[in-house]
């Protein structure tokens, strides 16, 4: 798994690529858990490049929007490919997050 | 060359080996150790203090005469004491080796005397500034400018000038030469030990967190072993067989048959997560939704309850942790099941008669996600010989050497072919298939699985 970040409109921007398991999850988390401790209450993460989700970084995004919402934020994912979506629509956890298509329709959405 | 000139080197080339012995000895001591710890006795101090003004006392003693120049080491014990040791070891192996010069007398004493107080004192300064021992490089260079300083000292205190200089002129070369070199070997001996002391620590420290990873996998497996069901119950009109084979660092697959009051539960779940947390996480959701079971509930009640319960009182709202859990209730009369599905895998249904798999659904989210949510329940009639494979995602996601999946097309080949066989048979070949397809790959999750055939 490969991390990189950048920020668009003031929003961050975590594009990821790779696999989400158990091993890496865990610079994930440590990477939203830093923006999230910055008082960065929303946040957007590019998964076009992700291959592969496990239960376990299913568990950090979970965490971070769990955390997010309680500050009145929100986690903003984007191009989830179909084996990560499906993992999304199993586990019944696509009901908590807002996914687009691309960067730009986040952000827009944030605007409106 | 002259005879009596090789005569004296070969006599310096004895000292520095006696400096070396010396300087092994006292690195590899406790006293040293004891310095490197940031922590040294009075005891200790003045332990390193003797010795250094001693090496002093001896690079005094072994000088030779070169072109009427007396060459010496005298200076090189204070320096070093002062550079490895701190200030105090420092000036008190300066003030011995001060002494001890004041006593040999000669006209260039009070300079000399002085030069050797003040390399204790410039050394323990050194290591005050840097906080620890220097270095190699910076200690060889202190040492060659300490030389021509001492030799500065030398014109400037010592009468008459003229002699002084020719004293001077004499020895700078071979007093230059030999101090860095012995403090060459000596600053070497003391980082090796240093670089030495901090690999053992390096390694005591990975040492140490490979053991504490290893009492918690073991802590994990235990959890999730001791909660698994001894046998499988044996129902009429089903046979069934139910395995689980964690991984090194277990992932909180369970499953779990509730009977008793003429209900015949089967669960299969798997908690988000590894190690312990996923442990602790599986043993409360087994205990909730057992609860959650009750007689006379739905299935789709229960795990609405079980949801709700794991919501308010795990704490999985912060830690997103949450289990994904299949329940299903046969009736050996009716032979049929009702069943809910909390965003578990969909278990694969083969129906016999038209040798086709079908999925049943998931019915509601993974538990633990958020409160307050329904799930629906459904139903089905099992045929005579119709299999029934509930599974983790250990299964289908088992990976062999070349990074490929298992899948689902494998585990429904795997079923097709073994469907005529009881359920042990069943998962005998599945799990036959899943070892063959992942080699000597190493299981990297909990691969579980019941498999019901009805008869």
């Amino acid at each position: 798994m490969d991390l990189s970040q950048s920020i668009i409109d003031s929003i961050p921007v975590i594009i990821v690529s790779g696999k989400i398991d158990a091993s890496t999850s865990k610079d994930l988390d440590a990477a939203l858990n830093a923006l999230i401790d910055q008082n960065k209450t929303r946040l957007v993460i590019d998964m076009e490049k992700v291959e592969y989700l496990s239960s376990s970084g299913l568990r950090v995004l979970m965490a971070a929007q769990n955390r997010l919402r309680k500050m009145k934020g929100n986690l903003m994912l984007i191009s989830l490919q179909p084996f990560v979506k499906e993992v999304f629509v199993i586990t019944g956890a696509n009901r908590l997050f807002a996914v687009y298509q691309s960067q730009a329709e986040a952000i827009n959405s944030l605007k409106s | 060359m002259d005879p009596s000139i090789v005569g004296r080197y070969i006599i310096l080339l004895q000292a520095v080996s006696v400096i070396i012995v010396a300087a092994l000895l006292i690195s590899k001591s406790r006293y040293f150790a004891e310095v490197l710890e940031g922590r040294p006795s009075s005891k200790s101090q003045l332990i390193l203090l003797l010795f250094f003004g001693a090496v002093s006392i001896y690079g005094s003693i072994i000088g030779i005469d070169l072109f009427g120049a007396r060459i010496n080491v005298r200076d090189l014990g204070p320096l070093v004491g002062g550079l490895a040791c701190g200030p105090i070891v420092g000036l008190g192996a300066g003030f011995i080796g001060a002494a001890f010069r004041m006593t040999e007398g000669g006209f260039t004493a009070l300079p000399c005397s002085l030069a050797v107080l003040m390399a204790g004192v410039l050394g323990g300064l050194v290591y005050l500034w840097k906080g620890k021992f220097p270095g190699v490089m910076l200690s060889v260079a202190l040492a060659v400018l300490y030389e021509l300083f001492h030799m500065g000292l030398v014109l400037v205190l010592a009468s008459p000038y003229s002699l002084a200089a020719e004293v001077v002129r004499a020895a700078v070369g071979p007093m230059v030469l030999s101090n860095a070199a012995g403090m060459f070997i000596f600053a070497l001996i003391i980082a090796g030990v240093i670089s030495e002391r901090e690999t053992r620590a390096d390694r005591d420290r990975y040492q140490r967190e490979l053991q504490k990873k290893q009492a918690e996998l073991a802590v994990a497996a235990d959890i999730q072993k001791s909660l698994l069901p001894d046998n499988v119950p044996s129902l009429a009109g089903f046979d069934l067989a139910a395995t689980a084979i964690p991984a090194k660092e277990v992932g909180g697959d369970f499953y779990d048959f509730i009977t008793g009051n003429g209900g015949n539960g089967m669960v299969i779940a798997d908690v988000s997560g590894k190690s312990v947390s996923a442990a602790l996480f599986m043993a409360l959701s087994r205990v909730v939704v057992r609860a959650s079971a009750a007689p006379g509930k739905s299935v789709a009640e229960a795990l609405r309850d079980a949801n709700d319960l794991i919501v308010s009182n795990s704490g999985s709202e912060n830690s997103g942790m949450f289990v994904t859990l299949f329940l299903g209730a046969l009736n050996s009369s009716s032979k049929e099941m009702t069943y809910a599905n909390a965003g578990h895998n969909p278990p694969l249904l083969y129906r016999a008669e038209h040798n086709v798999i079908e999925k049943l659904e998931v019915t509601g989210a993974a538990l633990g996600m958020m409160s307050g949510l329904e799930y629906e329940e459904r139903q089905i009639a099992f045929h005579a010989d119709d299999v029934l494979v509930m599974y983790t995602d250990g299964v289908v996601e088992a990976m062999n050497g070349k990074g490929e999946l298992f899948g689902l097309k494998r585990l429904e080949s795997s079923m097709k072919a073994s469907a005529h066989s009881s359920a042990k048979s069943i998962m005998e070949r599945i799990m036959g298939d899943l070892s063959q397809f992942c080699g000597s790959e190493e299981q990297s999750d909990d691969i579980t699985a019941i498999v019901v055939k009805a008869i």
